[in-house]
């Protein structure tokens, strides 16, 4: 039986905090499902193989030394989201779930913090409550929620919003004290978000627009004091010089560098890469609008100015633009819109170079402008409706806030969005998923064929047998890739592993060669094949190339380069040592597979190659404890690896020498490691 | 609002999203062979 009690608490009204936690809650809810994905696209160079995240390698001084270059520290331009992803790995390791987790209270963070900027400027609870929604379900957005290491956009957009909220209170504070507090945690705030990705740097010129057109009830005070308004905007591009500052200290210009040839106006100029730009901004409005044809791969390609498509695109931002401005004063949260799009657009619109022209996951925070007005348009389209076809019946007016049929537009296009979303999310549950789709949906993209051969020629091999039909796949992805690219570093690495996979180590180590001198970075994982596959090179081909020299002396020259320039690659390590097992070097071999493994400690290859050389040195104890310790590591360890080392450890039990005790007792191969 | 209305119209959108995710999507997905690839960008 429901007590009077309880009955009257479920009819109250709802308080404006109880239902953003719902519409938080229903956001969270929909993307729930990611955390069940795995670590896909770059996450296996930013998480996974970045050793310098481990504890005891992380340096946070490293990041403000053009010495981060210089040791290839994934992201050293982003000091913010290196060290966030550090402490992340601290906490949580490497477990997708876990970060998968991470990036949707990220996203809820944002959600939460728009929403407080919002309630600051004066906007509604109604409205506040349907932009959030609008946002936080928006399809365009499941790619920055669902890859792991683009959660950059979304910590740039959390700190960018808390830096706005701190800029906002500081220019409605009445005395002056409290103001420059509230300025200084603003450009503090502005600083770590420029820190995460420079998507947040236009967030002062958007304030400045925000205090000019004052869409909003609350936007009046921000043009009250002028002096204020100038010292806090001042104080935010403050931040974003401090950012560009680090920028700088590392890379003494651009961080992709100044010949990269993966930015396409490095090989055919700006001007075309511009012109192709304009027709990209009109489709991410489309795409913000209509959810269809979002992608996880785009393919970078030059346009002309006089092209009829790129002339009626420009035709089109120029009309919004110019509309914007004219119809300021009768609709100023639609000019806003329009204009701190446009300005949140400048960092990805390709002006400065890089890698990829167009991504999903640039919208992030640009969409923002667009959301607000676009909920409240809707609305107020549904408020409209509401009063006509009420006054059509001849019905009493609806009460304010209370008819829900006003909400029905705005819940259709949530809907809608969210739905977008869960199906654009899905391409991103494997890596095989998501470049089978990059493939399918940009089917000129050399990179989704050569990382779709990759795939496949890695799942071509199990053991000592090869499956014809998967290596026929993955030669065929790597052939379209090279034909679509022949100077991208992606193919020659697809043909070099499927080589790998086919046991044909002159073919594999010709094109991981060849890659290694296409490629600007990245080249950690090229060199150890290539220090490995020196070792197993047919003697007729090594007396056609006598500059190469010996096999030791090849493999030992292609580590000393990579070891020098990627000190935090447990991949490299891990090889590094396998060359100097087989090379009868057993000390190094020791100390750089426990190099190897400190800087990924969840990798069983490693830990199987240190259990292989403790036999290798009738160190029968230490190999022993080593395999019992990390049991639950090896499990994943490949069947032919398992059926090897149990072998090898029942010989050396046999051995009249082995104790059992010695050997519960041995501190193992990796005793000081964490 | 009341209550129970709010809590109802959260939970049909959610259905809703979770069918429309259903119906609006074409990716098949399939697991990875591997856990170790090469970067993207």
């Amino acid at each position: 039986m429901v007590s009077e009690g309880q009955a009257s608490s479920e009819h109250e009204p709802l308080s404006y905090r109880a239902r953003l936690v719902g519409v938080l809650a229903l956001i969270a809810v929909v993307f729930l499902p990611l955390v069940r994905y795995g670590l896909v696209y770059d996450d296996g160079w930013t998480l996974r193989s970045n050793g310098f995240l481990r504890p005891g390698q992380f340096e946070l001084a490293l990041l403000f030394s053009p010495e981060a270059a210089a040791r290839h520290v994934p992201d050293a331009f982003r000091p913010t989201l290196v060290s966030f992803d550090a402490l992340s790995v601290w906490a949580l390791g490497v477990e997708p779930w876990a970060h998968h987790g991470l990036s949707i209270l990220l996203h809820l963070s944002v959600c939460g913090l728009l929403a407080r900027l919002l309630r600051r400027l004066g906007v509604d609870e109604g409205s506040t409550l349907a932009s959030v929604a609008l946002f936080g379900l928006l399809a365009i957005h499941a790619e920055a929620i669902a890859v792991v290491s683009f959660r950059e956009d979304l910590l740039a957009a959390a700190l960018g919003l808390a830096a706005m909220l701190a800029a906002v209170r500081g220019i409605q504070t009445p005395r002056w004290r409290p103001a420059l507090g509230w300025g200084l945690a603003a450009m503090g705030l502005q600083a770590l978000a420029c820190g995460a990705k420079l998507s947040a740097a236009p967030l002062p010129a958007i304030l400045l627009v925000l205090a000019w057109l004052r869409p909003g009830p609350g936007c009046a005070v921000l043009a009250r004091d002028r002096t204020r308004l100038a010292v806090i905007v001042g104080l935010l591009a403050l931040g974003v010089a401090l950012a560009l500052a680090q920028t700088w200290l590392v890379h003494g210009g651009s961080p992709y560098g100044p010949d990269n040839p993966r930015i396409l106006a490095q090989r055919i100029g700006l001007s075309p890469v511009l012109a192709a730009s304009v027709k990209i901004h009109l489709g991410y409005l489309q795409q913000i609008l209509v959810p269809l044809g979002l992608s996880p791969e785009y393919v970078d390609r030059g346009a002309g100015w006089f092209e009829p498509a790129t002339m009626l695109a420009g035709a089109c931002l120029a009309a919004l633009l110019v509309a914007a401005i004219a119809l300021r004063r009768r609709w100023p949260l639609a000019s806003f819109a329009v204009l701190g799009w446009m300005l949140a657009c400048v960092p990805t619109s390709n002006l400065v170079g890089l890698p990829n022209m167009r991504a999903d996951r640039f919208m992030y925070l640009p969409s923002v402008p667009l959301c607000v007005a676009l909920a409240v348009g809707l609305l107020a389209l549904g408020r409209r409706l509401v009063t006509k076809l009420d006054q059509e019946g001849d019905l009493d007016p609806p009460r304010a806030g209370e008819d829900l049929r006003a909400w029905l537009p705005l819940a259709l296009c949530v809907l809608m969005q969210g739905s977008f979303a869960v199906a654009e999310a899905r391409v991103y549950v494997s890596n095989t998923t998501l470049w089978h789709e990059a493939a399918r949906r940009a089917p000129g993209s050399a990179r989704a064929h050569a990382l779709l051969g990759l795939e496949y020629s890695g799942a071509a091999r199990a053991g000592d047998h090869l499956d014809d039909e998967i290596a026929a796949k993955a030669e065929a992805a790597c052939r379209t890739a090279q034909q679509l690219d022949p100077l991208y570093e992606l193919p020659q690495l697809c043909l070099g592993s499927l080589a790998i996979s086919r046991k044909d180590w002159t073919a594999a180590y010709e094109h991981h060669a060849r890659a290694v001198e296409l490629s600007v970075d990245r080249n950690d994982r090229p060199i150890a094949a290539l220090a490995q596959l020196a070792l197993d090179l047919p003697s007729a081909w090594l007396r056609q190339h006598p500059e190469l020299g010996d096999r030791r002396h090849l493999s030992r020259s292609w580590l000393e380069r990579g070891l020098g320039a990627y000190p935090y690659s447990p991949e490299l390590h891990a090889a590094a040592a396998r060359v100097y097992h087989r090379l009868g070097d057993a000390e190094r071999a020791m100390q750089l597979y426990q190099r190897a493994r400190s800087l990924r400690p969840d990798r069983w290859e490693t830990v199987a190659g240190g259990v292989e050389l403790a036999l290798d040195l009738g160190d029968a104890a230490a190999a022993h404890r080593t395999w019992w310790a990390e049991a639950k590591l090896l499990e994943r360890a490949d069947p032919a690896t398992r059926t090897r080392l149990t072998r090898r450890l029942a010989a050396a039990r046999t051995s009249p020498g082995f104790s059992l005790l010695h050997s519960l007792l041995d501190p193992g191969v990796f005793a000081h490691a964490p | 609002m009341r209550r129970n209305k709010f809590y109802a119209l959260l939970v049909i959108a959610a259905l809703s999203i979770a069918i429309g995710g259903v119906a609006c999507g074409d990716t098949v997905e399939d697991l990875d062979k591997l856990d170790e690839t090469y970067g993207a960008t």
